[in-house]
């Protein structure tokens, strides 16, 4: 039947098309075989895992909850993942963390771009401000709450943030994004995505933001604009049926402005410095996949990053070249094992700048050898698995270091789980705890001033930390479920300071020096309970709420050689909940609205507050829509952070926007 | 279990199913449970009544949730309203068509199978190498898209009638999927 052929050959057409340019195709449930069979459904692999089947405390931001959300970065996304503390310190500065510990440089959560490490080895932390992402292009967000260190290595003690970006055929087509408001002055984004034969698919993209400043207490404004630009693309070859090859880069430049206090260390209110931070790297990422069979498979991975940094502090530059290795294999019914080898070479320079704030030696280069393994082991065919496994990691500083996991999970039926952890993770020394020198005032005694002098030492070892976790999920019906997960978190070998021996001299005028040296002096103990909910009344409103408990003693010991002192007991919320509601208000028109209610943090001086976002999404066209919304609605500004470096807070601004979204 | 979160950090793609893209195969999956039951005639003795409902029973671990309720809404196969059931072990007693198999029961294959055996029921599943095991409609992934292979021998014995317009569509256990057409 040559009428009947032709019509399923544009039926396929018609199905391709759809999910080329990336769209779900509308109403599947009325769709014929025939166009279901056209559908692109995946490529991954056929051993997937459903989230109640993973024994962590694991929530997946996705496609569709980030476009709803109308967020432009990622930070800002963040706000939306249960456990997670999210506080914007000025226009292009943001504390993210979860389970305490917050900070600029909150060095207790390891943050991946597509496999990539952007934890900076120099202070520690993320500078978030460097990674504006393309939003259009990320397929989900997967957090990971508690210690992923066996799997990902250093520094993912208190979480891992994994950012994974959409494969090139899921990209086809043309996009482009144009949007303004009072925060972000221009938004705009031009992606184009093709193929070459059936085999090669690639994309390219361009985007720039410029971002308004923020305000300052008396409602001026805070002297924080940001201007950002990035290009770059991807392309994925699937060279057979089981080997594919993923090649990717960009490059990108920005100036991110701030003000800050002077007087590093000991920052003195009221005397300003206006800061420009400009910014310019560039990545390339290549891997190879091979898949044996559904039980086996590997994958070979390199990356190159290279960046430039000049701040008021100075100008640092980074390289990084990393090899990753990895192999699953399912050994048997009973044992599913992966294990990985991986490389790391980092060099990096950093420069003073205006400021006293050196580093000695000047110019660094070290290499960490990591290797890990793990196997899950089913102990009842489908109702308890035990999870064991372990890094082993020889690093530039400490040397070896085990952070060993043994998790359980148990599945009574197939509508709840319950699952327990312990584990062991580390986080290594910056080279900022072992190689900074600030010098600084401690007044006078007996009319002889008395200089102290910050130090990194060499004697700094990592921090540790011994995590006991539990949690539950219940799918009540199919229209509701709940995910609960409990931890307590043992710190021990915190960052804190000791005084070295104090040395006098004469010449050329009567002195004293003292030396204030970095040690692992303090401890700490959180605990805490993350619950979130989703209901789903009917088909077309989902809604979810969420809720945060958490309560961290932190024991200080050593000296504190600073007013205030260390700030880690207070620098997270005792409460938070989050609520998000997610309408359509008919097909061409979706409502969503989002309430974050965070507590005080008292060490910080920040009051507690809330905040109310919603965007109003219209599909006007083919391919065509046009949406609008509101950030942080309920007040006019109001301050979200105090930052533990010189960097003075902004209050956070009440936004509007309008955006445009064409694919063609 | 946990290679799921091991695969989130792992440099190739992650995988996970609590994904857009498995959220998807399974959407489309659901679609073509509900769309078999149009291509599939029961011999009359499968119900009690001529208004009596097509039953589809999920057995052991349900991948589609709500996705395959809203796909047999307001459908109907032969005149006759479509409804889900779930069960962990399929009831001797409960009238049932149509039968899938989650993948979780892998292990229980040959159980579920005989507990169908003279039933007249169909049965699905996305197991790999089920339509061999003798599951009648096999659902299986390729080049991205979801297709299926059928096991008509299987069917016929159950006294099962399925319509040459499906068989079309169905992959032969060597061809490629491209022309859907089986040779």
């Amino acid at each position: 039947m040559p009428g009947s052929s032709t019509r399923k050959l544009s039926y396929l057409l018609l199905a391709t098309a759809f999910t080329a340019v990336g769209q779900r195709p509308q109403g599947l449930a009325d769709a014929s075989l025939e166009e279901l069979l056209g559908i692109r459904v995946t490529s991954v692999g056929r051993k997937e895992q459903k989230l109640t089947e993973t024994a962590a405390a694991v929530y997946v931001l996705t496609r569709e909850d980030l476009l709803r959300s109308g967020v432009t970065s990622v930070p800002e996304a963040l706000r939306m993942v249960p456990g997670v503390q999210v506080a914007r310190i000025d226009s292009n500065k943001w504390a993210v963390t979860a389970r305490g510990f917050n900070g600029r440089f909150a060095n207790k959560m390891l943050v991946l771009i597509d496999g990539r490490s952007i934890y900076t080895n120099l202070y520690s932390g993320v500078y978030w401000e460097q990674y504006d992402v393309m939003m259009e292009d990320v397929e989900r967000i997967e957090v990971v709450r508690g210690p992923g260190a066996t799997m990902w290595g250093a520094n993912a003690v208190n979480g891992v943030i994994n950012i994974i970006t959409r494969q090139a055929k899921d990209t086809q087509g043309g996009l482009l994004v144009a949007g303004t408001g009072n925060e972000d002055l221009a938004n705009t984004a031009l992606r184009y995505g093709g193929r070459i034969g059936e085999l090669v698919h690639y994309r390219t993209f361009g985007k720039f933001v410029n971002r308004n400043q923020m305000l300052t207490a008396d409602g001026d404004g805070a002297g924080d604009s940001w201007n950002t630009m990035r290009a770059g693309g991807r392309v994925d070859i699937e060279l057979s049926q089981r080997d594919s090859i993923t090649v990717m880069g960009d490059i990108s430049s920005g100036l991110a402005r701030s003000t800050l206090y002077s007087g590093f260390p000991l920052p003195q209110k009221g005397a300003l410095v206006s800061e420009r931070v400009s910014y310019n790297g560039g990545f390339g990422l290549g891997r190879w996949t091979r898949k044996h069979s559904d039980r086996s498979e590997f994958s070979l991975q390199v990356y190159l990053n290279k960046e430039r940094r000049a701040e008021y502090f100075g100008e640092a530059k980074f390289q990084t070249i990393d090899l990753d290795f990895q192999h699953r294999v399912n050994l048997s019914r009973r044992h599913d094992l992966v294990w990985g080898l991986g490389y790391r070479m980092l060099k990096d320079s950093a420069r003073g700048g205006t400021s006293a704030v050196v580093f000695e030696p000047v110019c660094w280069s070290g290499a960490l050898a990591s290797s890990f393994v793990q196997d899950d082991v089913t102990l009842v065919s489908g109702r308890l698995v035990a999870t064991f496994g372990s890094k082993f990691l020889d690093n530039y500083y400490t040397g070896f270091e085990i952070q060993p996991t043994a998790r359980l999970m148990w599945t009574p039926n197939r509508n709840q789980s319950v699952w327990g952890a312990v584990s062991r993770a580390v986080r290594t020394p910056a080279r900022y705890n072992r190689d900074v020198r600030v010098p600084f005032s401690l007044g006078s005694v007996n009319g002889i001033p008395v200089h102290g002098e910050l130090m990194g030492s060499h004697d700094f070892g990592s921090e540790t930390v011994r995590a006991y976790e539990a949690g539950y999920r219940h799918q009540l019906s199919r229209w509701a479920a709940l995910d609960l997960a409990l931890f307590q978190n043992e710190y021990g070998n915190l960052n804190g300071f000791v005084l070295g021996e104090p040395h006098f001299s004469l010449i050329p005028s009567p002195r004293v020096d003292v030396p204030v040296l970095f040690a692992n002096t303090s401890g700490a103990r959180s605990r805490g309970a993350e619950l979130a909910t989703s209901w789903t009344p009917v088909k077309r409103w989902k809604m979810q709420a969420n809720y945060t408990w958490m309560l961290l003693k932190y024991r200080q010991g050593g000296f504190e050689p600073f007013p205030g002192g260390n700030t880690a007991g207070g620098s997270t919320p005792r409460h938070s909940v989050q609520l998000h509601s997610g309408l359509d208000l008919s097909k061409r028109i979706r409502w969503d609205v989002q309430m974050f209610q965070v507590g005080a943090l008292p060490s910080l001086g920040v009051p507690g507050y809330t905040r109310l976002d919603t965007r109003l999404g219209l599909k006007v066209g083919e391919g065509f829509e046009l949406s609008g919304g509101g950030r942080n609605l309920l007040d006019a500004r109001h301050l979200e952070f105090t930052p533990e470096d010189s960097v003075r807070a902004a209050q956070i601004r009440r936004t509007l926007y309008l955006q445009l979204t064409r694919r063609f | 279990m946990l290679a799921a979160v091991l695969w989130l950090a792992s440099p190739a793609p992650p995988l996970t199913a609590a994904t857009a893209d498995s959220a998807l195969e399974y959407e489309v999956k659901s679609a073509m449970l509900a769309n078999f039951a149009k291509f599939v005639e029961w011999p009359e003795t499968a119900f009690a009544s001529a208004q009596a409902p097509v039953v589809i029973a999920v057995v052991g671990r349900d991948p589609f949730g709500r996705l395959l309720d809203d796909g047999v809404r307001d459908k109907t196969a032969g005149g006759r309203p479509i409804i889900v059931r779930r069960w962990d072990k399929l009831p001797a007693k409960e009238p049932v068509h149509m039968v899938f198999l989650a993948r979780s029961e892998g292990k229980r294959l040959t159980e579920v199978l005989e507990a169908t055996a003279g039933r007249a029921a169909l049965t699905v599943s996305d197991l790999d190498g089920s339509a061999k095991s003798g599951v009648m409609i096999e659902l299986r992934l390729q080049d991205q898209r979801v297709g299926f292979e059928v096991n008509l021998p299987a069917a016929q014995r159950a006294g099962l009638r399925i319509s040459s317009r499906l068989l079309k569509l169905a992959w032969t256990p060597a061809s490629e999927p491209g022309g859907g057409v089986s040779k």
